[in-house]
């Protein structure tokens, strides 16, 4: 579905990325770990059209494209959307408008047709809302859509930026750390909502610091530390890898 | 004439004058919510548009073939076609490219394309001014001493149907939604995939239409255009989008009204030479205590 061939990406004197490469598979979660500054996010950044890798290619199958040299519009409409670490929603607008800003790229009707209101104009906009109810359902959002997005609580607002994401109806979802600032009972519930996701057929990235999230979501794991792939595999083998341990969870049971 | 009738009588001129503030004022409030940009040459754009309608509605041939209401119908849509093309071009041409420069290097591009399109009206149109046919019928009613004509009242109505109309847009449709949007984060827009540089070239046609109808609207009112009437109204509907709040829609059409009412009241109580005095020693006392504007909201600190 989508295959990362040995990209790299420099800042300066620092490798953020040395060639990386891995795949993902139709229907996959895929969960990208690794301490922090060991380039998830500007995996992200080099998929999603922000920086563009030096070195290496990025490959969207069926039909094939290349995402490497793309804007963010052509990749988002090519069917790869983000939510982001640090979240931006934007104040002022509601739990619906949100997810309808989400989905522009899908309604390409122009200036003319919004101010003349035309035929098409009208089913495409009766088209967009059904969308919209459908996905805030999926969320559990539906009876908060007419309040303001920056009011709700934490957890929720992470759910949001996933479904104004899931707007732009991708075929792969990146999410840039879901789970970090959830207590465990929204842990709980982002599990469920990501599981319900990839039921419905949207391959997802997830970066993630919280195994308890990575572990029982992914079905292929991939480690990066300074930049480099030290080690993939499917949950169990990952957390057995003596390198993974060392660079990672090693760590992380020392701190706890 | 009474005191009550001086004050209604300035108050209606106030609210016709304020109504072409408030039409041209929405652009600038609009284009600096989107890029943070003062577009000094939004008052240009405003008189072309006038210019645009005085054209079509010179031409003796269409003056034949066509009553005088279609005419200026036709009038006002060739005057917002063109205005919303040189708002597109401006945009495009000239402040694109600096997206990405420090904002002083914009604003003195726009002081310069205001300059640059004054001259160019001036060696297209000529230094002198230029009658504007008043077609709408004088029609004239008395009410208690205070006079309302028929002008005055398609001037209120059209510009409160057009804020009604950009409302509905900026609050409703998915265009408005993203222009919010891409208001307050437009790295997030451009990572969520909205066309970005589509939705600020929209927001410059957008305004620039209502810039356009207000320029109509002025020649039909006033009689006659000159092309830096474009730069003495761009200002103080500048300075209406400042005292409303700028950046704040609402805000730009009250502080519109704000200032009509206090420069017809100057005019009206203390002499007409005095009228900009007066309205601007209102607005610097307004703005000592509410710096951000009538509607200007507290801006929140990013964390």
């Amino acid at each position: 579905m989508l295959r990362i061939d040995q990209i790299s990406k420099r800042f300066g004197g620092v490798q953020a990325l040395d060639s990386v490469s891995f795949e993902l598979k139709q229907g996959q979660v895929l969960g990208v770990i690794g301490p922090n500054g060991a380039g998830k996010t500007t995996l992200f950044n080099c998929l999603t059209g922000v920086f563009q890798p030096e070195q290496g290619q990025v490959q969207l199958n069926n039909p094939k494209r290349d995402l490497v040299g793309r804007r963010a519009e052509t990749i988002v409409k090519w069917g790869i959307s983000r939510t982001f670490q640090n979240i931006r929603l934007f104040s002022g607008m509601s739990v619906l408008e949100h997810i309808l800003v989400g989905g522009y790229t899908q309604t390409p009707y122009g200036f003319l047709s919004t101010v003349l209101r035309s035929k098409n104009f009208h089913r495409q906009e009766y088209e967009v809302q059904t969308q919209a109810y459908a996905l805030l359902e999926l969320l559990g959002l539906e009876h908060l859509k007419q309040q303001s997005a920056v009011d709700l609580p934490f957890g929720l607002q992470r759910r949001l930026e996933i479904g104004r994401a899931l707007a732009a109806q991708p075929k792969i979802l990146l999410l840039d750390e879901p789970a970090a600032g959830l207590n465990p009972v929204e842990k709980q519930e982002l599990l469920q909502v990501i599981q319900a996701i990839q039921k419905r057929g949207v391959s997802v990235i997830l970066i993630e610091h919280d195994m308890q999230v990575v572990m029982p979501l992914s079905d292929w794991v991939v480690v990066l530390d300074h930049g480099r792939v030290i080690a993939q595999g499917d949950a169990v083998s990952i957390q057995k890898d003596p390198q993974v341990i060392e660079a990672y969870l090693g760590k992380a049971s020392e701190d706890a | 004439m009474t005191a009550s009738q001086l004050f209604l009588q300035q108050l209606s001129n106030g609210l016709t004058l304020g109504s072409i503030y408030a039409l041209i004022a929405l652009g600038y409030t609009m284009i600096y919510g989107v890029i943070q940009l003062i577009n000094f040459a939004h008052g240009e754009v405003f008189i072309v548009g006038a210019y645009a309608a005085l054209c079509v509605m010179s031409m003796t041939s269409l003056q034949a073939v066509m009553p005088w209401w279609l005419l200026l119908g036709l009038a006002i849509v060739v005057a917002m076609f063109v205005s919303a093309l040189l708002g597109w071009v401006m945009e495009r041409l000239a402040y694109r490219p600096l997206r990405t420069a420090p904002r002083l290097n914009a604003l003195i591009t726009a002081i310069g394309m205001s300059f640059f399109l004054q001259n160019a009206l001036m060696l297209i149109f000529g230094a002198t001014d230029r009658s504007f046919p008043n077609w709408v019928p004088a029609v004239r009613w008395d009410i208690g001493g205070v006079t309302l004509t028929l002008m005055h009242i398609i001037i209120w109505v059209s510009s409160a149907l057009m804020m009604l109309g950009l409302h509905f847009l900026v609050m409703k449709t998915q265009l408005g939604m993203a222009m919010r949007a891409t208001s307050q984060d437009q790295k997030a827009c451009y990572l969520l995939g909205i066309p970005v540089n589509r939705i600020i070239s929209m927001t410059f046609m957008i305004g620039a239409v209502f810039a356009s109808v207000g320029g109509v609207l002025f020649g039909l009112n006033y009689g006659t255009i000159n092309f830096h009437d474009g730069y003495m109204m761009g200002l103080k509907a500048f300075t209406a989008a400042v005292l409303g709040g700028i950046g704040n829609l609402p805000g730009a059409m009250i502080g519109g009204l704000v200032l009509g009412i206090l420069e017809s009241m100057g005019a009206g109580y203390l002499s007409s030479q005095w009228k900009n005095v007066f309205a601007f020693v209102i607005l610097v006392i307004i703005l000592i205590f509410k710096p951000r504007g009538l509607l200007g909201e507290r801006v929140a600190e990013r964390a």
